[in-house]
């Protein structure tokens, strides 16, 4: 089961020179009028925004203008229409309240309008699994490409999660955020807390190679609460072994460090168990979310595609993500440029 | 192509605690709607609800559970999970291959408006952010059962335990899993009455699908889950085979945000792959479980997508939201269960409160308790803001 990823697009608070920053990172708004009318742009919640820009490029990249099914991942969805809609109800003492942040608080909100958008009438999925949700997202687009009776050929999977101050306020009160003073590096933190982190990644999965075909998704696992680290280095060596590839001839690894120690020390146990290959830890670019993932993804695809710096550091071909969610989620995701 | 098996059902919702005290209430025919107790609203005495009849500490009590801190959400899916996995004779050694898809819409908001205002007011909380979500249900659940292999919660607002069944029949169908807990679970919330009332989506009365004077919709809650097996690995440890997931459709609308299409286009391309899955013609359907919510749009376009779909004639049909009330994330998997229940009993349920068509297209549901002796093949549709549209269809083993 392997699909190839025909355009990405991402909206992220990635920033190459600048690769770790103090503090909750965000996600600068793109002109967000180049794919919404004036009436979308004051009328769509900002997540959905989000989605409905990374998704639009994407498809213009891929020079497509429908694809046969859309497939959505969201930790939290749209905690902002929670917030405005229960704010308003204790407000109006529950009494003629405005629906409008209540039908926007949907957590299908984006797969819908994408649906609306593109007249596809195909399926359409969303699911809300805090560190499963884009991978589930994406499994299922390997599974639409993979049915024997399918007709689907285009598959627009999305993992995207918004960072609003209610809930960065809400994880620093329940003890998740690190403190500025202990910022830095995830890999190097012997600190609780992480840096919070946002993000919207849309690609085209297809079952057609072309030429402008980015990258290979060969597999996707995941693996709900492993008690050891054991567990974890275990399900990386059976992935492996079941795509005939030896620890070895990975070239690069994208590793899920969220800088919380405790909760990281799997993560760490599996890193140091693979071998001395390439790696970056992409939380520091991105922060911490549940659909962090689809920007490793995003970041995977873009350094296998990318010159080689020198003859020493090709560019490399095979590239492993692995992530973890609060010691919970743990996901591998395996790409490659064939 | 694997066939996929149920082999096992539980249920929670307004009719009963269990699957078989919710058999006995349909049997007599008695409706679970009643007034708002557990759930602090001041909509209370206002509207009629498909509430289950157990305090928080009560459905604590019944899932042994007293010392966890658990949401309503979580308490009600552990509980019909849970009765899935025993009907269908599972213990604690047979996680192997198998997964957890569980379907939520309100997760723990119920849970965290109790705090909300201390919130806003800057007065100390409980971490209530921690389980506020759709997940926090499904990893207990998983949890308690001991499954691993693959876990994961669907959210498409009122089509999502439906389309947790899909995706779980997929997973079978592409020998991913060999057995997969599939459903959905929501708890009555403040949040989602006022939500639904801000929408003056709701019926103040009992709720009357498909009928001309029909008012709304009464809101429920409750869980839902089906045991799902691939054929070979239910036949081996000699399973009851209590039903076929012998099709499914899961299409979008792509009309309006809110609303469906006038034909109730979407949910049409749903039950005609539902169909075309399982090979069968409209008229092999003997009872079709129709969304039927009791709202103006829904029972006007599903109407319509039914007329379309059997054009000669529809097959018997009723909505059982006026026995349970619409439990939103569960629905789709309550009644999936009532659907299994169907073949199972060579019953169908009776559509409550109905009186006059609907002059538009005039379907007349099924009105009393009907003994069906051969009923092969039942039909099951949900549909959802956003869109969300699915057909699963429930064959005789």
């Amino acid at each position: 089961m392997r699909a190839y990823i025909n355009s990405i697009h991402s909206i992220n608070p990635y920033v190459p020179t600048e690769p770790v920053r103090v503090g909750p990172l965000t996600a600068p708004d793109p002109a967000y009028a180049d794919v919404l009318s004036a009436g979308e742009l004051r009328r769509t919640p900002r997540l959905v925004k989000m989605g409905l820009y990374a998704a639009t490029h994407c498809l213009t990249d891929a020079g497509l203008s429908q694809v046969d099914a859309i497939t959505v991942g969201s930790g939290l969805g749209s905690f902002d229409g929670f917030e405005k809609f229960e704010t308003s109800l204790l407000e109006h003492a529950e009494e003629t309240i405005p629906p409008t942040p209540f039908i926007q608080s949907l957590d299908n909100a984006v797969a819908g309008q994408l649906a609306l958008r593109l007249q596809c009438y195909g399926y359409n999925m969303t699911y809300t699994h805090r560190g499963f949700s884009f991978e589930t997202a994406l499994l299922d687009g390997l599974l639409l490409l993979n049915e024997p009776d399918s007709a689907i050929t285009n598959v627009l999977v999305g993992g995207l999660d918004e960072s609003t101050s209610t809930y960065t306020n809400l994880l620093e009160q329940a003890g998740h955020v690190k403190a500025p003073a202990q910022a830095g590096p995830v890999e190097r933190s012997t600190t609780s807390g992480v840096q919070p982190g946002e993000g919207a990644t849309f690609l085209v999965l297809s079952a057609n190679r072309q030429p402008g075909t980015l990258a290979t998704v060969r597999a996707v696992r995941t693996l709900f609460n492993p008690r050891t680290d054991w567990e974890v280095t275990q399900a990386i060596t059976d992935l492996l072994q079941q795509q005939q590839l030896s620890p070895a001839e990975l070239d690069l690894v994208l590793v899920g460090q969220s800088g919380d120690a405790a909760a990281d020390q799997k993560l760490r146990a599996a890193d140091a168990f693979l071998p001395v290959t390439p790696r970056e830890y992409f939380k520091n670019y991105c922060g911490e979310y549940h659909t962090a993932t689809a920007f490793a993804v995003w970041l995977g695809v873009r350094r296998l595609n990318e010159t080689a710096a020198s003859a020493s550091a090709p560019t490399p071909t095979t590239c492993l993500i692995i992530n973890h969610y609060r010691d919970v989620n743990y996901s591998f995701i395996l790409l490659d440029r064939d | 192509m694997i066939n996929v098996y149920v082999t096992g059902i539980g249920m929670i919702s307004a009719l009963g605690p269990d699957v078989a005290t919710a058999l006995n209430t349909l049997q007599q025919s008695r409706s679970g709607l009643g007034p708002i107790h557990h759930v602090t609203t001041r909509l209370q005495g206002r509207y009629v609800a498909g509430e289950v009849s157990f305090s928080d500490n009560e459905l604590a009590m019944l899932a042994a559970l007293p010392d966890a801190e658990l949401t309503r959400t979580t308490l009600l899916g552990y509980l019909a999970a849970r009765e899935a996995w025993q009907h269908a004779g599972l213990g604690p050694a047979d996680t192997a291959r198998t997964g957890l898809i569980s379907a939520s819409t309100v997760g723990g908001t119920g849970h965290a408006e109790h705090f909300y205002q201390d919130f806003l007011e800057a007065r100390v909380t409980p971490a209530f952010i921690d389980t506020y979500d759709n997940a926090d249900s499904t990893e207990f659940i998983s949890r308690r059962l001991g499954i691993r292999d693959l876990v994961t919660t669907v959210n498409t607002a009122c089509a999502s335990s439906a389309n947790a069944i899909v995706l779980g029949a997929r997973l079978i169908q592409q020998g991913v899993l060999d057995r997969v807990v599939v459903g959905g679970t929501d708890a009555l919330a403040r949040f989602t009455l006022n939500g639904f009332n801000s929408l003056l989506l709701l019926d103040p009365e009992p709720c009357k699908p498909f009928d001309a004077n029909r008012k709304g919709i009464n809101l429920g809650e409750g869980a839902a889950y089906l045991v799902l097996e691939a054929e070979a690995t239910a036949r081996q440890r000699k399973a009851p085979l209590r039903a076929r997931l012998s099709g499914y459709g899961l299409t979008n609308d792509a009309h309006h945000q809110t609303a469906s299409s006038p034909t109730g286009y979407g949910l049409q391309l749903a039950m005609h792959q539902a169909l075309r899955r399982a090979a069968l013609p409209p008229e092999a359907i003997g009872y079709l479980n129709a969304h039927g919510t009791g709202t103006a749009n829904n029972d006007l376009t599903e109407g319509q997508a039914i007329r379309a779909v059997f054009p000669d004639q529809a097959p018997p049909f009723s909505s059982t939201k006026p026995f349970t009330g619409h439990a939103l994330g569960a629905a789709g998997g309550i009644e999936a269960v009532l659907s299994v229940l169907a073949l199972n009993q060579g019953l169908i349920w009776p559509s409550l409160n109905f009186a006059e068509p609907i002059p538009d297209h005039g379907l007349v549901p099924v009105r009393t308790l009907r003994t069906v002796p051969n009923l092969h093949h039942v039909l099951s549709t949900s549909a959802a803001m956003g869109g969300s549209c699915c057909a699963l269809l429930f064959s005789q083993p």
